[in-house]
Parts: structure tokens; C-alpha cells; sequence
């Protein structure tokens, strides 16, 4: 097996993207010393028009920066280009590209994906199609902001707005359909501004959360509030929307007052649909990475840092994630150019010193392991092969693999038996009354919890032990048996909430393991009761205590009463 | 409850009433609902309920409210104004729609009455033989009226 200190790193760094947000890391990673290939996806860059609130340059400020980042030798950009597939491991990529009917492979120490999205309007989601009445976020900012030049129809959009008055009502409507984000309520609140103070027209908006998480919103909501824009908060999808030839008719209920209005605005503007372009709906695949319930590339699991996949060595920054407003993607772009550094200068983590073995003897490269990595540190070629960077330890391969050929330092099936051994022996040696429970937690959560337990006064009537594993997805159905074949009266299984997983789907395989052992318990004879599984996160102090005094009360009730029958 | 076309209600209701003296901080709030929840007012008269008051005035539903008795039922406790996450200033809104209903004469006929006798006599209640006997049986001086004098205070 490869060491830690043997991974070697180029210096080279793949950045995928075609933005403010990618040229932005490729501009601070060359800072840093790297050398820089740099992918575009399409043939030109996207650009977001420059707006107060949303904190964009125009595009002047991109090109220029291009011409810069073009004259240092340590950069090359490839437009039009697309990414196959990544393989290989932290530190050392194979990247297949592809350009017209050429495909080629760089080899890289890190990437960041990079990409940016496409904004259209939500017509679909509101049952409504384009018309003089109704504008999108994007079209709007076009017609408004004054640094649009050369936008196209900009002078079109211009005049459907003179029809704004004193006396027109303009309508947003704003996360009602989909849960909403910082992007389309920083467009809608300066807009609404805007258009406010330059045609006087009554501005309502029509929204479930007011999304302002971000510098300076909460004060221009205030502002907006102060001048006179009208705010519709609902708890449910807002209002119906009813056509009646050409007009659009607004129907809700104000929910302070429970009292049922109509709207027809003289402009009615949506909110957008944010996506990954149809170039890049394939790239998470590619990349071998996971996503979201949208598509988006970054699974919602509080385990992951903004600027991590769960693939080391593998960065992300920038909108990619879901939509975020431009000045936050640059921030992102330099947060994510200093974890690449720091992955290069052979910043790990402590369990990262921990072995990780395969028995030749005993794998019979299946390559179910390989299959269930969520980290995609597994490779082969004659053997396996576990890469010992991008390897999180997290077990999963080791309890999944059919032949237990794969053993991590510290919590090697042999490690686990001389425990459950030891504990046996402690068991012979007092009385039995009282419940002998083990409990199997990930060291994440109830590892934590037990710790936390342990430093407060708590009332077991029973023997109580803990058995830390590094993910409850290293969960073996073999040590539930062995344990009850010891003679432990009890069992608990815990793992991380649901979603929750460092490891992504840890918790799930846990949960499913546990299912088949409950039906071996029940084959073997013992009662199903006496095992039990919960999802725990690390500051669920009470549930771990609840278990250890109510649940080991009633275990103990349960087992007099079948030694007493 | 009948459907209320919004563009038939004045959005410059809400501006009318920042410009009144006490009304001025009106559109800062966000509907939180402390002062409804806070007020003593709103657990004897339901009716009564701040927050959907400002939320009337934010839309401009004016004559709706300015002929509502309730807006004379405020005990000025001033609960409202002190929980009030955004210092809206609830109780000194109320003065300005008081203010407001006065001058479109929505004030309650008893209100009418005491202004009157408030501007005649200078006083809530007026002092006759009655009280002055009561006055020297608990060992009071007299009291006499004076209204004239009140009355050049307020000509003023």
C-alpha cells in the first residue's frame, strides 16, 4: 500500500468553468505559484449585468482580466472544451478532454469546478408564458441598470416600462413556487427600489421568505419597506394566478389580515429557474462527484464545506452549488484557490495516519468496494488499490467487502473481538440481574455523545459499553452476533442523522444492515427486542441518556421475565 | 369576506401617515406580531389587534379603519411600543390616527363630548354646587371654574 508521504502532488491545478468565478481562482492559484489549465465549456463567458445590488462588474472588467491571466506562461485556457471524466486520485487526476473531434488527458493534482448558470424565467412553474405584461428578473435587470449596454432589445424593454406611473401597480413574484434564494430576492429588492423611485408606481412583492443572508440586504428590504414597497408574505404557494385573455389576475389572501384581494398588475415580474447548462448536466457524472435533489453540485450534508466535494482533492466554487450572488462567488473562488493550496502543502487529517490494508490473500478483486466508496479512493489494476489521500476511513468497503480482506488500524475486525472478549470476561465476573448492553456508534455522534455522557452523572442499571466506529457504515453484522453469542443482553446501533453522513450513505447502509441482522436475531433465536437502532446526532445528549436509563430498565425487565418463564 | 381590489385602496394612506407627528416610523415594521401578542387590549377585544392595524395602514384601507371605535380603546399602556423589535412605535401611531380620525370627524360621539367640555371648561368634569358640598364635608377648599381664563390659554 501507497504511505501518505509517498502521494505524489503535481503542482498543476484544473480549473472547469466559464465565469467570473473561474477566472477569479485561476487568477489567485497563479498567485500562489501553480500552473493553471483552465477549461471553458462554451465558446464565450457568461456574464451577469452589472447591477448595485448584486455587486457585478461589467464586462469590460472580465476581459481585461483575461488578457492579464493570458500573458502569464504559467496559464493556459481551452475554449469549447468538455470534461469526460476524471480519474485517477487527489494529487494526481487523469482529466479527459474534448474539443471538436479531438479528445486528449491532462494530469492534475486538483481541480475546481467552477461553472456558472443559467438563469431563465419561471414561466412554467407559474403556468404562464411570455407577454407584454410580464417580465423576468433578468429582462427587467437588462432594462434597468444602466451598465446593459449593447444588450439586446435593452431599448425594447426600456419602452415597456415608460408605461409605469404614479398609478400603475408593479407585481413580484419571488420564491413562492420553489424554495428561494439570495440571487432572485437581491434582484427583486433593488429593482423594486428602482423602479420605484423612477416611475413612483406602487411596487408589491410577493414572496414566502424574505431570503436576505447576505451583506447589506436586511438594510435594503429595510430601505425598500421605508419607500413605500408593499410586501405579500405567504406560508403556502401565494397567489392564484388567473388569466383572462391578455391579462394577468392576481387572487390572494393577505395572511395578517385573513382577507382575500385582487391584483391585476399593470407588470407582473418572475422569478428565475437557476440550472447547470445542458452542456453541463453531465459534469457531477463525469466528475464522479455527488449532487443535489436538483442537479446542483453540492448534496446538502452539513458534513461538506462549502468549497469540498466528497472527492478529494476535487474543489468547488462559485454558483455551482446553487445560485449565490457574483461578489459570493469570488469570495468562494479564493476561499476554494486556498484549500487547493493547503491540500498541496500536506495539510490531513489525523485519521488520516491510520492504515488502511488489503489482504492479497483474501480479495478476490469483486470490486465491491471499489462500487461502494463514496469517496471514489479505490482503484485497480492487477490488485486493489486504496488511495491513501483521497481514502476517508470511514470503513464501508472494509464491512461491505464479502471476504474481510480490507482492515483499518484501530477498528480491525480483530481489534473488535478482543474487545468483545475482554467484555465477556468482565461479564463472567458479576452478577447477572442487570443488563449487559454494548453499544456500536459512529465516532462522530454518539462517539461525541458518550464522551459527553460520561462527564455527567448518569443512573444505568446495567453494564454499559461502547464501541467506537469510524462511520456507522463500518457496521459488520458479524459483531451484533458475536456480541450476543458473548452473552450481552442488548445491542444498540447508532448512527448519524439521516442526511447526515460524513460518509454520505454510511448511516443509510447502516440502517439496512441492521434490518438483516434483526432478521439473523430472530433465526438464531434471540428476541428482536434486544437490539435496537436510532439515528443520534452528536449533541442528542438526552436520547443517548434516555436510552441508557429507560431502554436498559426495560431490557432488564425483559430478560428476568424470560429467565424467569 | 368579501374580495378587495387592491388598486382601489390609497398607497398614500401609509406616506400620510409617516408625515403625522408619532406616525413617522409606520413602514419600518415587518409584521412580526409582539405588540398583538403583548397588548391587553387584544386579549379582552380581539378586534383590537395591532399588528393587523398597521398592516391596514401599509395597505391603505383608511376609512376602514379611521371609523373603527376600537382605535379609542388603546390604554397607552405603551407594551407595544416597548417590545417592538424595529421601534415602530405603536402607541404614538395610534395618537396619529386619532388625530387623523378627528379631523374627517370620525371621533366616537363621547369623545365630542369631552372635547367640548374640555374646551369650555378646561376641565373633564364640571364643578358645581354638588361637588363643592362634598369638597367641605371632607374638609376641602372650593372650587371655582375659571373657564374664561382656560379659554384665552387655548385661543392662544
Amino acid at each position: 500500500m501507497m504511505t501518505l508521504s509517498e502521494v505524489q502532488k503535481i503542482p498543476k491545478v484544473l480549473i472547469f468553468g466559464n465565469g467570473p468565478t473561474a477566472q477569479e481562482t485561476a487568477g489567485q492559484l497563479l498567485d500562489l505559484g501553480y500552473e493553471i489549465i483552465e477549461i471553458n465549456p462554451a465558446e464565450d463567458f457568461s456574464q451577469d449585468i452589472s447591477c448595485p445590488a448584486t455587486g457585478s462588474s461589467p464586462v469590460q472588467d472580465y476581459m481585461e482580466k483575461w488578457g492579464t491571466l493570458a500573458n502569464n506562461p504559467r496559464y493556459v485556457l481551452f475554449n469549447q472544451t468538455a470534461l469526460q471524466t476524471i480519474e485517477g486520485f487527489a494529487g494526481e487526476f487523469q482529466v479527459r478532454l474534448k474539443r471538436d473531434q479531438k479528445e486528449w488527458i491532462e494530469t492534475v493534482g486538483a481541480i475546481v469546478l467552477a461553472p456558472e448558470l443559467i438563469s431563465t424565467g419561471r414561466f412554467e412553474d407559474y403556468a404562464l408564458t411570455p407577454s407584454n405584461q410580464i417580465m423576468t428578473l433578468e429582462e427587467l435587470n437588462a432594462a434597468v441598470c444602466s451598465s446593459g449596454e449593447g444588450i439586446e432589445g435593452k431599448a425594447e424593454k426600456e419602452t415597456r416600462l415608460k408605461g409605469l406611473t404614479p398609478q400603475t401597480y408593479v407585481a413580484f413574484l419571488v420564491g413562492l413556487k420553489a424554495e428561494g434564494n439570495v440571487l432572485d430576492m437581491a434582484r427583486t429588492l433593488s429593482l423594486a427600489q428602482e423602479l420605484g423611485r423612477k416611475y413612483q408606481s406602487q411596487i408589491c412583492v410577493f414572496c414566502r421568505n424574505v431570503k436576505v443572508a447576505e451583506e447589506g440586504l436586511e438594510r435594503l428590504y429595510q430601505a425598500c419597506r421605508d419607500e413605500g414597497v408593499l410586501f405579500f408574505k405567504f406560508d403556502d404557494e401565494g397567489p392564484e394566478i388567473i388569466r383572462s385573455g391578455e391579462r394577468v389576475i392576481l387572487h390572494f389572501t393577505d395572511m395578517v389580515l385573513s382577507q382575500p384581494f385582487e391584483l391585476v398588475p399593470d407588470l407582473l415580474v418572475l422569478d428565475s429557474v437557476h440550472s447547470l447548462s445542458e452542456k453541463l448536466q453531465g459534469l457531477a457524472v463525469s466528475a464522479r462527484i455527488n449532487t443535489d435533489g436538483n442537479g446542483l453540485l453540492q448534496p446538502a450534508n452539513v458534513h461538506l464545506l462549502p468549497q469540498a466535494s466528497n472527492r478529494a482533492g476535487i474543489f468547488l466554487a462559485g454558483p455551482g452549488k446553487g445560485p449565490l450572488l457574483p461578489r459570493t462567488g469570488l469570495e468562494e473562488a479564493k476561499a476554494a484557490a486556498l484549500m487547493v493550496h493547503h491540500f498541496f502543502q500536506g495539510e490531513t487529517l489525523e485519521n488520516q495516519q491510520r492504515e488502511v490494508t488489503v489482504d492479497k490473500g483474501l480479495c478476490t478483486i469483486c470490486l465491491t468496494c471499489l462500487r461502494f466508496c463514496p469517496h471514489q479512493a479505490i482503484g485497480w489494476s492487477h490488485r486493489i488499490f486504496i488511495h491513501p489521500l483521497a481514502c476517508q476511513r470511514c470503513g464501508i468497503c472494509a464491512s461491505e467487502c464479502p471476504m474481510d480482506a480490507i482492515q483499518i488500524a484501530g477498528y480491525a475486525d480483530l481489534e473488535v473481538e478482543s474487545k468483545l472478549t475482554r467484555f465477556r470476561q468482565k461479564w463472567q465476573e458479576v452478577e447477572t440481574t442487570q443488563p449487559k448492553v454494548v453499544i456500536f456508534g459512529c465516532q462522530r455522534s454518539a462517539g461525541v455523545a458518550w464522551e459527553e455522557v460520561q462527564r455527567s452523572t448518569f443512573n444505568v442499571k446495567g453494564h454499559l459499553d461502547f464501541i467506537s466506529l469510524p462511520c456507522a457504515g463500518k457496521l459488520d453484522p458479524d459483531y451484533v452476533l458475536k456480541v450476543l453469542a458473548m452473552g450481552a443482553d442488548g445491542v444498540v446501533v447508532l448512527a448519524c442523522p439521516e442526511e447526515n453522513c460524513k460518509s454520505i450513505y454510511g448511516n443509510t447502509y447502516a440502517h439496512g444492515r441492521f434490518e438483516e441482522i434483526r432478521d439473523y436475531v430472530e433465526e438464531t433465536g434471540f428476541d428482536p427486542r434486544r437490539i435496537r437502532f436510532e439515528y443520534l446526532s452528536s449533541n442528542m445528549v438526552w436520547k443517548l441518556k434516555e436510552i441508557m436509563e429507560e431502554w436498559m430498565e426495560e431490557l432488564g425487565g425483559m430478560i428476568n421475565q424470560q429467565s424467569a418463564a | 369576506m368579501e374580495r378587495i381590489d387592491l388598486k382601489k385602496l390609497d398607497p398614500e394612506f401609509k406616506h400620510r401617515v409617516a408625515g403625522e407627528l408619532g406616525g413617522e416610523h409606520i413602514k419600518k415594521c415587518f409584521a412580526c406580531g409582539i405588540c398583538s401578542a403583548r397588548c391587553p387590549i387584544e386579549k379582552i377585544e380581539p378586534e383590537y389587534n395591532p399588528r393587523k392595524i398597521i398592516r391596514m395602514i401599509l395597505l391603505g384601507l383608511e376609512d376602514e379603519l379611521l371609523k373603527e371605535e376600537f382605535l379609542w380603546h388603546c390604554s397607552t399602556c405603551y407594551t407595544c411600543q416597548e417590545s417592538c423589535p424595529q421601534r415602530v412605535n405603536f402607541t404614538e401611531v395610534i395618537f396619529a390616527l386619532r388625530n387623523l380620525a378627528v379631523r374627517k370627524g370620525l371621533a366616537p360621539a363621547g369623545m365630542a363630548a369631552a372635547q367640548n367640555l374640555l374646551s369650555q371648561q378646561g376641565r373633564m368634569y364640571e364643578v358645581g354646587d354638588f361637588e363643592n358640598e362634598k369638597r367641605q364635608e371632607m374638609g376641602l377648599p372650593k372650587i371655582k371654574g375659571n373657564p374664561e381664563d382656560y379659554q384665552k390659554l387655548l385661543k392662544k
